[in-house]
C-alpha cells in the first residue's frame, strides 16, 4: 500500500504502529504575541484567496463561521504539509505559504486516491454479517469522495460515519486522513473476522448481542477476544467458542499475574493469534495486541466479567 | 485559532480604507454629495462595528465605495444626511447579507437595495429596515420587473 514519505518516516520512529498518527506533538516553544501577529497576517492572505475561490468573487465579506472554517482548512493543510517536509511550526513565519499550501493540496490528494483504493478493497471484501451500521456507513463514506474538497474544506469528512471500530481512530485526525485511517482499521478487522466460518462469527455475535444487527455494535472485538482467549487456553481458535468455565480459567490465569504481566499476556496470544491465522502487517498485528491487553481489567476484574468478555456459553 | 483572533488578523489597514472612500469623493462631489475626514473616519469605525455585530469578515474593500457609486446619483439622499444615510444602508446591507444567508451576491444586493430604495420606499430608509427578506426578494423581483417593463 502506497504511503506518503512522511509517514513512512515516522513509522521507523514510532513505537506504536496502530496510533502513530501524522501529527506528533512537536516539542516546539510557543509563537510569542508578535510571531503569533505575524502568522496571522500571512495566514490571511491566503484566506483572501480561499474566500475569493469559496465566493468566487461574489462575496467580499464573510459570517465568521464560514471564513473560520475556511482558515480550520489552511491550517490544516499547512501543518499536514509541513510535518511531511519536516518543517518546523516557525516555518509558518517564513515559508513561501502559497507553495505549502499547494504541495499540501497535491499531498492530501494523493491520500484521497489512496483512501478511494481502501475504499475499492472494503467494498468487494467488507463482511457485514448483516450489521446495518456498518452497510450504512460503508456506504456513507462513498459520498465523502463525491463531497469532499481538498482545496476549501480539507479538514472535513462530510460522510456519516456510525459504525464504531474497535480501535477508534484519533479525532486528531482530520479530513481524508481519518478517512484512509478508519478504512484501513475497518479492513484489518475484517480480515482477522473473516478468517473463522461465517456461521460461527453469527454464533458469536448473537450470543454477544441477540440484536447486533440493529445495535451499534463492533464486529471484531468479540471475535478478537474469543481467538486471545482460546490461545491463552492452548486451544484452537476455530471454533470461536468459549464456555463459563474455560472463562472462569481465563480469569484466573490472568488474576494471578502483575497488571503488567496480564496485558504481556494477552499480548502474546494475540501474536500467537496473528501467527497461526498468518495475519499480516505489522499494524494489524499491532491492532490486536491492543484489542487483546485492552481486555486486561475486564477479564481481571471477576470469573462473571471475563464470561462476558468472551459471551460465553 | 479563534474567530475572534481572525477577525484581529484584520483586512485592509484603515488607513487604506479611509484614503479609497477619500477617493470615491471624486465621483459624489459631481452630485453635490462629499465625505469630510471626519466623516470617512466615523464610517469606517462603523463598518467595523457592523461586521462585529453582524459577525461578518470583509476581505475586500468594504461594501462602502461601491455603495457610494450606486447611491451617490440617488434624488433621495440630501447633502446633510449623506453619511447618515450610507452608515445605515452598509448596516442593512451585512444585516441583508446574513439573513439571506448569502443568497444573493454583493452585487445583486446592492442593486436590490438600490433598486427598492428607489422604488417603493421612496428614499426611506425605515420601509427598507422594515422588510424581512422574502419582502426583499418578492419586491425585487417585482421591481425588476417593473423596471424591465420600463425600458
Amino acid at each position: 500500500m502506497p504511503r506518503c514519505a512522511a509517514t513512512a518516516r515516522m513509522g521507523t520512529t514510532m513505537s506504536d504502529p496502530v496510533d502513530s498518527g501524522f501529527f506528533p506533538a512537536q516539542q516546539e516553544a510557543a509563537f510569542t504575541p508578535r510571531e503569533e501577529g505575524a502568522v496571522k497576517a500571512r495566514l490571511w492572505g491566503l484566506l483572501e484567496t480561499q474566500v475569493r475561490l469559496q465566493t468566487q468573487g461574489d462575496h467580499s465579506s464573510l459570517r465568521e463561521e464560514t471564513a473560520a472554517e475556511l482558515l480550520r482548512s489552511l491550517v490544516f493543510t499547512l501543518q499536514f504539509q509541513s510535518r511531511r517536509e519536516g518543517l518546523p511550526a516557525r516555518a509558518l513565519l517564513t515559508a513561501d505559504l502559497p507553495e505549502l499550501l499547494k504541495a499540501g493540496q497535491r499531498a492530501l490528494q494523493t491520500e484521497v486516491n489512496t483512501a478511494q483504493t481502501l475504499y475499492t478493497m472494503a467494498l468487494r471484501s467488507v463482511s457485514d454479517f448483516g450489521s446495518l451500521f456498518l452497510r450504512d456507513t460503508l456506504q456513507g463514506i462513498g459520498q465523502f469522495f463525491k463531497r469532499y474538497d481538498v482545496c476549501l474544506h480539507a479538514h472535513a469528512i462530510p460522510a456519516d460515519i456510525d459504525y464504531p471500530l474497535c480501535l477508534p481512530v484519533p479525532e486528531t485526525l482530520q479530513g481524508v486522513l481519518y478517512i484512509r485511517e478508519y478504512l484501513e482499521r475497518l479492513l484489518i478487522e475484517n480480515r482477522l473476522v473473516t478468517r473463522f466460518v461465517p456461521e460461527r462469527v453469527t454464533a458469536l455475535l448473537l450470543r454477544s448481542s441477540p440484536d447486533y444487527r440493529g445495535l451499534l455494535q463492533n464486529l471484531y472485538e468479540p471475535v478478537a477476544a474469543n481467538a486471545v482467549g482460546l490461545s491463552l487456553l492452548g486451544r484452537g481458535d476455530a471454533p470461536l467458542e468459549i464456555t463459563h468455565a474455560q472463562a472462569g480459567e481465563i480469569h484466573r490465569m490472568l488474576a494471578a499475574l502483575p497488571p503488567d504481566g496480564a496485558r504481556r499476556r494477552l499480548g502474546e496470544a494475540a501474536a500467537a493469534v496473528c501467527e497461526r491465522l498468518s495475519v499480516p502487517g505489522d499494524k494489524a498485528r499491532g491492532y490486536l495486541a491492543r484489542t487483546a491487553e485492552a481486555l486486561a481489567p475486564r477479564i481481571v476484574l471477576s470469573p462473571q466479567s471475563a464470561s462476558a468478555v468472551f459471551s460465553a456459553r | 485559532m479563534e474567530k475572534r483572533g481572525l477577525a484581529n488578523a484584520g483586512p485592509a489597514p484603515v488607513r487604506a480604507r479611509e484614503d479609497r472612500l477619500m477617493q470615491c469623493n471624486e465621483i459624489s462631489q459631481q452630485f453635490g454629495l462629499t465625505l469630510t475626514p471626519a466623516r470617512i473616519r466615523a464610517l469606517v469605525a462603523a463598518e467595523r462595528r457592523t461586521l462585529r455585530d453582524t459577525g461578518r469578515l470583509e476581505f475586500g474593500e468594504g461594501i462602502l465605495p461601491r455603495m457610494i457609486y450606486a447611491f451617490c446619483d440617488s434624488p433621495f439622499i440630501a447633502r446633510g444626511d449623506y453619511a447618515d444615510t450610507l452608515e445605515a444602508l452598509q448596516e442593512l446591507f451585512y444585516t441583508f447579507k446574513n439573513d439571506l444567508n448569502d443568497a444573493l451576491s454583493d452585487d445583486e444586493l446592492l442593486e436590490a437595495m438600490h433598486t427598492i430604495f428607489h422604488g417603493r420606499a421612496q428614499g426611506s430608509l425605515e420601509y427598507l429596515e422594515n422588510m424581512d427578506t422574502k419582502e426583499l426578494l418578492a419586491a425585487l423581483r417585482s421591481d425588476c420587473a417593473d423596471g424591465d417593463d420600463d425600458e
